[in-house]
């Protein structure tokens, strides 16, 4: 008889094998010095690893303090799905349109010294006021200082304001920092061109800070914070586009991806509004596809009611099953569940681990712009009626 | 609908636990925990609780990790750092403890993925079927999954107590 393998004993051992293989596997270890030797071992593995594992809970138990949802290292960020290197690009965003704004007043300090004066200092003001506001929330110890750094260094093209960048911080209001925002929209249609190459002086060192294998995920994160700012469910499509490009260009990507994906980023954005941006990496490749079961819901066991086939961006893509609410907004990933189009007609939907005798296998079958439901089970294939719904993220 | 008071009640702190382990950050793992309770509320079908749960879990902390691996770096040197700064201020038998919770969490981080999370899955309790529902596996090769993973994490903790070991803890997996 052949020695028992490490699997199985563990196996065994967890009361995980049926009453036959448990009953094969006593025999052989009463009668196998070697294998009563390797489950004496297995044993002294499964009680040490528990015991190994357990000595992790007393850091967090006893000794270090639990930490606070303000102190925890990272606490902000996570909440703000932000890293230092989309800060670093949402500085370098901000700054720009600071930049821009700045440089475009500029002729009117110059021909009204001192009517005028006012005016532009406010604008000016108000230019850096979208990097104060964002400032406590994305700026890390890395990409603080330079924020600082370059905050000034854009300013003294207005020397007369009498404002430091620091000061401007100091004097910036919530109205302000909204008025910029309105400032920024205007400059970015206006003069998408301008703002481009105004942004390049600013930009160097922090593209280079930046240049690193996450260069795609530095497009997206950009995107992202774009559409952010624009804070609406429906965003002015050129606006943020141009946007993006300025950033774009400072981080040194391309154009016309940085441009592709923003289009992309921004259609989704219109379908389904910021806030689930933070879900971009869950989004389907293609249209949603939607289904409903009409029949009994129970038949199906591993599908709900309503669900959408999705193919994930990630590597390897995964083709997941995800669960669509009764108002058709689009839910989790089914755990287990995977789909795969057998034929350019046919699409199957299974279990990645088929659960004793239930069905674990749906197949859709498309002819003539229809869709039908095979379900097998153990009697058989059966046909279960099956249609399209409409489904939005 | 299921009854959340119920799935919180009983799967709640083995799951916050797991989590904990897996991550060595008591708050992050109650943030994972939180919103894997709140997509159990918007499931409606949920065929294996407990399975259910610790692999929406179990993914949720990979999409982290996938889309952060780098700020994970950077955040666990900062929590290293802090660690070690408080490790100064503590009793000798607490910081021997925390000495060994510290040598644990590295042998941890020299499985890879799957058998660690296999591990921590089974110390909460979940049987082989669960397991292998929860991390797509077949449910034969749980066995080799759980024994491969048990063994790497006695013998990288062995190794590590007699290479960076301060004397105070001889070897623990075997006593």
């Amino acid at each position: 008889m052949r020695h028992l393998d490490e699997g199985t004993i563990h196996a065994w051992l967890d009361g995980a094998l049926d009453a036959a293989e448990s009953a094969r596997v006593e025999r052989h270890v009463a009668e196998c010095d070697e294998c009563s030797e390797a489950v004496a071992e297995a044993r002294g593995m499964i009680a040490g690893a528990s015991r190994i594992v357990a000595a992790l809970d007393v850091v967090q138990g006893n000794v270090i303090p639990k930490s606070s949802k303000a102190t925890a290292p990272g606490g902000a960020w996570r909440s703000l799905r932000l890293t230092p290197a989309r800060a670093a690009i949402a500085a370098t965003l901000l700054l720009a349109v600071g930049t821009m704004l700045t440089v475009s007043h500029k002729p009117n300090r110059q021909s009204m010294p001192n009517a005028i004066a006012g005016f532009v200092d406010t604008s000016s003001r108000a230019a850096a006021a979208p990097a104060v506001a964002m400032a406590p929330a994305i700026a890390s110890p890395a990409t603080a200082p330079a924020v600082d750094k370059r905050a000034e260094s854009t300013v003294p093209s207005a020397p007369a304001t009498g404002f430091g960048a620091r000061e401007q911080k100091a004097a910036a209001t919530s109205s302000t920092s909204a008025r910029a925002n309105d400032n920024a929209a205007r400059g970015a249609i206006n003069r998408p061109t301008e703002l481009a190459s105004s942004t390049m002086p600013a930009a160097p060192q922090a593209a280079a800070s930046r240049r690193d294998s996450t260069r795609p995920t530095s497009v997206m994160a950009l995107s992202e914070i774009v559409t952010t700012l624009a804070g609406q469910p429906h965003p002015d499509s050129a606006r943020i586009d141009s946007m993006a490009k300025v950033a774009a260009k400072s981080a040194g990507i391309g154009a016309a991806s940085a441009s592709a994906s923003v289009r992309e980023l921004t259609l989704s954005a219109a379908r389904r509004g910021p806030p689930a941006l933070a879900d971009a990496a869950l989004r389907s490749s293609e249209a949603p596809e939607c289904y409903r079961l009409n029949s009994d819901s129970g038949v199906a066991s591993f599908l709900p009611r309503e669900f959408m086939l999705q193919q994930t961006p990630g590597l390897p893509p995964q083709n997941v099953v995800r669960a669509v609410t009764a108002e058709g907004r689009i839910d989790s990933a089914i755990a287990g569940v995977r789909w795969e189009r057998i034929t350019p007609t046919a699409t199957r939907l299974y279990m990645t681990r088929s659960g004793a005798d239930l069905p674990s296998t749906l197949t859709l079958h498309f002819a003539d712009g229809r869709v039908a439901g095979a379900l097998s089970t153990a009697a058989g294939p059966r046909n279960i009626d099956v249609s399209r719904a409409v489904c939005r993220p | 609908m299921k009854d959340i008071d119920r799935l919180f009640r009983e799967y709640h702190q083995p799951l916050v636990r797991y989590l904990t382990r897996r991550l060595g950050d008591r708050d992050w793992a109650e943030e994972v925990a939180q919103e894997t309770f709140l997509r159990a509320v918007k499931q409606e079908t949920i065929v294996s609780e407990r399975s259910w749960l610790f692999a929406v879990a179990t993914n949720l902390v990979r999409d982290e990790a996938r889309k952060d691996i780098r700020r994970k770096q950077r955040l666990e040197l900062l929590r290293q750092e802090k660690r070690a700064e408080e490790l100064e201020h503590t009793q000798p038998l607490t910081l021997e403890r925390a000495e060994d919770a510290a040598v644990v969490r590295k042998a941890l981080d020299q499985l890879g993925e799957r058998d660690r999370e296999a591990l921590l899955m089974r110390e909460e309790g979940l049987d082989y079927t669960e397991i292998a529902s929860a991390l797509e596996l077949s449910i034969g090769s749980v066995g080799t999954t759980l024994s491969r993973a048990r063994r790497r994490l006695v013998e990288a903790y062995e190794s590590l107590q007699g290479v960076g070991g301060t004397g105070g803890g001889g070897t623990h997996a075997a006593s």
